[in-house]
C-alpha cells in the first residue's frame, strides 16, 4: 500500500523585493544615526547595529513597517498565527570584514531583514537547521533535498525582504567587499504579550 | 495588487505512514512472547528490569519477521530515493511488549536515520505515538494558536492502531502514551541507517 509523507515543524521563509521605500533617504539616515547612536554590541562582529529605532524617528522606516506589518499579517494567517505586532526593529551597518554570529530571536515569533543597500558580495543570510538531524544525516548524500540540506542561504541584495521564524538560528556571512552593507532588522511578537 | 511573498519551505520533520495487511499476526504475536518468555528463562547481561518487554527480533527465525524486513526494506529504498539519500540498511528490529499502565518516554534512536513502528496488535486507548518538536519553535510559538498547522504546533499525536506502520527520522523525539486498556499492547520497531564501521 502506497506511503502518505507528512511534513511536519516546518521553517518558512518568505521573501521578496519592494519598491515602498526611499533607500537612498533611508542610508542618509542611517548614517546620520550611527553619528548619534552608540548603537549596541550583540551578535555584530565589529558592525554597528543601532538602538531600538521608534516610531515617528524616520518617515522611510514608518514607511517599512507599514508593509512589513502588512506582509506579518499575510504570513500569520498562512501558517495559522494570531495576530502579531512590531515589538522592534534596528539599523545593521555591516562595514568590510564584518559578520554577524549565529542567533534566533526568541521572544518573538516572527523576525525579518530589509536589504537598504547590500549585495551578494557583503555577506549573505544563513539559515541553519537546529533539530539535531546534522549529528545523524551524513555529509555526503546523493542529493540536497528538504529533507537533507541543513542550511538554507539567501542572498542579501538591496530591497530584499526576508521573514523567517524567530526561533530559526542564522548568522551573516562576512562582508567581502570595500563599502558597507545596510539593512533593517525587525522583531514581531504576539499582540499584547 | 500587492504581491504576494514567495514561502519556501525548510528543515521539515516528515513522517511516512502507510498500511501493512499481508502480514500473519497472530504467528508474529506467538513469536514475540516465545522471545519474551525466553528472556524471562535466560535475562540478557545487563538488561535492566524495565516495566515493559523490549525483545530483539530474529530476521531469520520467523517468516513473517522477514516478510515484514522485506516490506520495510523496499518502503526504505523509495524513502531514500525521494528524500536524496543513498540506501539504507537494518540496524536492528525488536518487539515491545506494553502491558497496562504502560508507556515509553521521550526519546530518539540515535543513530539512526530512520525508525519506525509497526503495530502488532494494537488500538485506541493503549498508547499513542506523540512526536514533540525540538527545533526551539516550542519555546517561541504562543501558547494558543488560531488555527492548528504544521508551522505553529509543537507536538503531533499518531494513534497505534494494528497493521499501521509510520516512519519517521532517528532523530525525531517520541514518546508514547499511557496503555489505559486492560490488555497489552504489541509494536514492532526498527531502526536503518547506513552501513556501520
Amino acid at each position: 500500500m502506497a506511503m502518505h509523507t507528512e511534513l511536519w515543524f516546518p521553517s518558512v521563509v518568505w521573501s521578496s523585493v519592494i519598491h515602498v521605500v526611499d533607500n537612498t533617504e533611508l542610508k542618509k539616515w542611517a548614517y546620520e544615526r550611527k553619528r548619534k547612536d552608540r548603537g549596541r554590541a550583540l551578535t555584530n562582529f565589529a558592525g554597528y547595529q543601532s538602538n531600538d529605532i521608534l516610531s515617528g524617528e524616520c518617515e522611510q522606516i514608518d514607511k517599512l513597517v507599514e508593509h512589513v506589518s502588512s506582509e506579518i499579517k499575510s504570513c500569520a494567517k498562512q501558517v495559522g498565527l494570531p495576530v502579531l505586532e512590531i515589538q522592534n526593529i534596528w539599523l545593521n551597518i555591516n562595514p568590510p570584514g564584518s559578520y554577524n554570529n549565529l542567533h534566533d530571536h526568541v521572544g518573538s515569533i516572527l523576525s525579518g531583514v530589509y536589504y537598504v543597500d547590500a549585495s551578494e558580495k557583503q555577506g549573505n543570510i544563513q539559515f541553519e537547521r537546529s533539530d539535531g538531524a546534522n549529528y545523524f544525516l551524513p555529509e555526503v548524500v546523493e542529493k540536497v533535498t528538504y529533507f537533507t540540506s541543513g542550511r538554507a542561504t539567501y542572498a542579501s541584495k538591496s530591497q530584499a525582504l526576508y521573514i523567517f521564524p524567530s526561533w530559526l538560528k542564522h548568522s551573516v556571512q562576512g562582508n567581502q567587499s570595500n563599502t558597507d552593507r545596510i539593512s533593517v532588522s525587525f522583531n514581531y511578537g504576539e499582540k499584547n504579550a | 495588487m500587492v504581491k504576494k511573498m514567495r514561502d519556501e519551505v525548510w528543515f521539515p520533520q516528515v513522517i511516512w505512514n502507510s498500511t501493512i495487511e499481508d502480514l500473519d499476526n497472530d504467528n508474529l504475536k506467538s513469536y514475540v512472547y516465545e522471545k519474551v518468555e525466553e528472556e524471562k528463562i535466560n535475562p540478557p547481561l545487563g538488561k535492566p528490569n524495565l516495566p515493559w518487554h523490549s525483545v530483539d527480533l530474529i530476521v531469520e527465525e520467523n517468516v513473517e519477521v522477514k516478510k515484514l524486513v522485506d516490506i520495510l526494506n523496499e518502503k526504505m529504498y523509495i524513502i531514500c530515493e525521494d528524500v536524496g539519500l543513498h540506501p539504507v540498511q537494518l540496524y536492528d528490529i525488536w518487539a515491545n511488549v506494553n502491558p497496562p499502565g504502560v508507556g515509553n518516554q521521550l526519546h530518539a534512536h540515535i543513530p539512526a536515520i530512520f525508525s519506525g513502528v509497526y503495530y502488532l496488535d494494537a488500538e485506541q486507548g493503549q498508547g499513542d505515538i506523540v512526536f514533540e518538536r525540538d527545533d526551539g519553535g516550542q519555546t517561541c510559538l504562543p501558547a494558543l494558536v488560531k488555527e492548528p498547522s504544521p508551522f505553529n504546533q509543537k507536538l503531533i499525536t499518531y494513534k497505534s492502531e494494528t497493521d499501521l506502520c509510520y516512519i519517521f527520522p532517528g532523530w525525531f523525539k517520541h514518546r508514547v502514551t499511557e496503555n489505559t486498556s486492560n490488555k497489552d499492547r504489541l509494536s514492532i520497531s526498527f531502526n536503518y541507517g547506513f552501513k556501520r564501521g
